[in-house]
Order: structure tokens, then C-alpha cells, then sequence
């Protein structure tokens, strides 16, 4: 059973290319690779100044992931996107 | 049966009703259309209640929502004196 899933995660200015291509990279593999799902959407969505500032950043930029896909696959990703230190906060909301 | 002038008076004191932003087409009410959600809030960056937008009450319900959202992701501030 999948869902449309809608995730929005802000990454801090201080954080340098590399690294943020080995998270997009294993974020991607756990969509396409490890659960077989579809990966619609994974982009960045803004660089903007943040209204208040969290853990002292005060700019960010905001990437979107839109994906249909299962549960099981949610409870993956949720688990690196809440250890990763590289993404200071994040939204998933499912899109009926 | 005189004709009761208090009634008239009242009714005239009624505030007319401000048409709502809403009803521009614009129908796509999300949290990230930050543009939209910034005509419903004041300059104290609070909800605006429904005599001032104009909205209906399920337009104001998914208003204030969506602006909680945002607020969350911080794309709209919770207060004015934020550091």
C-alpha cells in the first residue's frame, strides 16, 4: 500500500557540496534501490532567509522530496533524516 | 405597530462584510505559497481573525493551519522579536 508523501528539509549554508550529495545519494538509494519506489520529485525548493534562527543558523536552503511509496519506506528515511546532522529541520506530510 | 427605528440602527452598525482574498482563484492554500498565507496574518505576525480577512469559517480553518505549517518550517515567523 503506498502513499504520496511530501517531505521539506531545510540544509544550512555551512554544509559543503560533497557532503550533501552522499545524503541526497543514500536518500535516493532507499526510494529506488532498496524498496523499489517511485521517487517523483528531489529538488532544491529555495534558498531563503529563515524567519528565526535554529541551533544559530539563520540561512538555509530547502530541498523537496515527493514520493510514492510505502511505509515501511517512510520509517527509512525518517531514521536518517532525523540522525543526520546536515539537516537542521524537516517536514513529511502525506498529499491526499 | 410603529415602525421600530432601534432595529434599523442596529443593522446599520453591522460591519459589511470585506470580501476574502481567497476569492481571487487563488486556490492553491498550502504552506509553502508563503505569498497567499501573508495576507492573513497582521503586522504582529498573529492569525488574523475572520472580521478582518473576511474568510469563511472553513477557509479560516485551513488558513490557519496551513500557517501553523509554515511557521513550523520557519518560513513565517511565530513573533516579532525574534532573535
Amino acid at each position: 500500500m503506498t502513499n504520496n508523501y511530501e517531505i521539506l528539509f531545510i540544509v544550512p549554508k555551512n554544509v559543503d557540496g560533497t557532503e550533501f550529495n552522499n545524503l541526497s545519494d543514500k536518500l535516493k538509494n532507499i526510494i529506488s534501490d532498496k524498496h523499489k519506489n517511485e521517487l517523483k520529485k528531489f529538488e532544491k525548493w529555495a534558498d531563503r532567509k529563515l524567519a528565526y534562527t535554529i541551533n544559530n543558523h539563520s540561512d538555509g536552503t530547502y530541498y523537496i522530496i515527493e514520493t510514492n511509496c510505502s511505509s515501511e519506506c517512510i520509517i527509512d528515511l525518517e531514521k536518517i533524516l532525523s540522525f543526520e546532522k546536515a539537516i537542521i529541520l524537516r517536514f513529511l506530510i502525506d498529499k491526499k | 405597530m410603529g415602525y421600530d427605528r432601534r432595529d434599523n440602527d442596529k443593522r446599520s452598525k453591522q460591519p459589511r462584510k470585506k470580501p476574502s482574498k481567497l476569492l481571487e482563484g487563488n486556490t492553491d492554500i498550502n504552506y509553502k505559497n508563503v505569498e497567499l498565507l501573508q495576507n492573513f496574518i497582521t503586522e504582529r505576525k498573529k492569525i488574523a481573525p475572520r472580521r478582518m480577512t473576511g474568510n469563511t469559517a472553513s477557509q479560516q480553518r485551513i488558513i490557519s493551519r496551513e500557517i501553523k505549517k509554515a511557521r513550523y518550517m520557519a518560513l513565517i515567523p511565530y513573533t516579532v522579536n525574534h532573535k
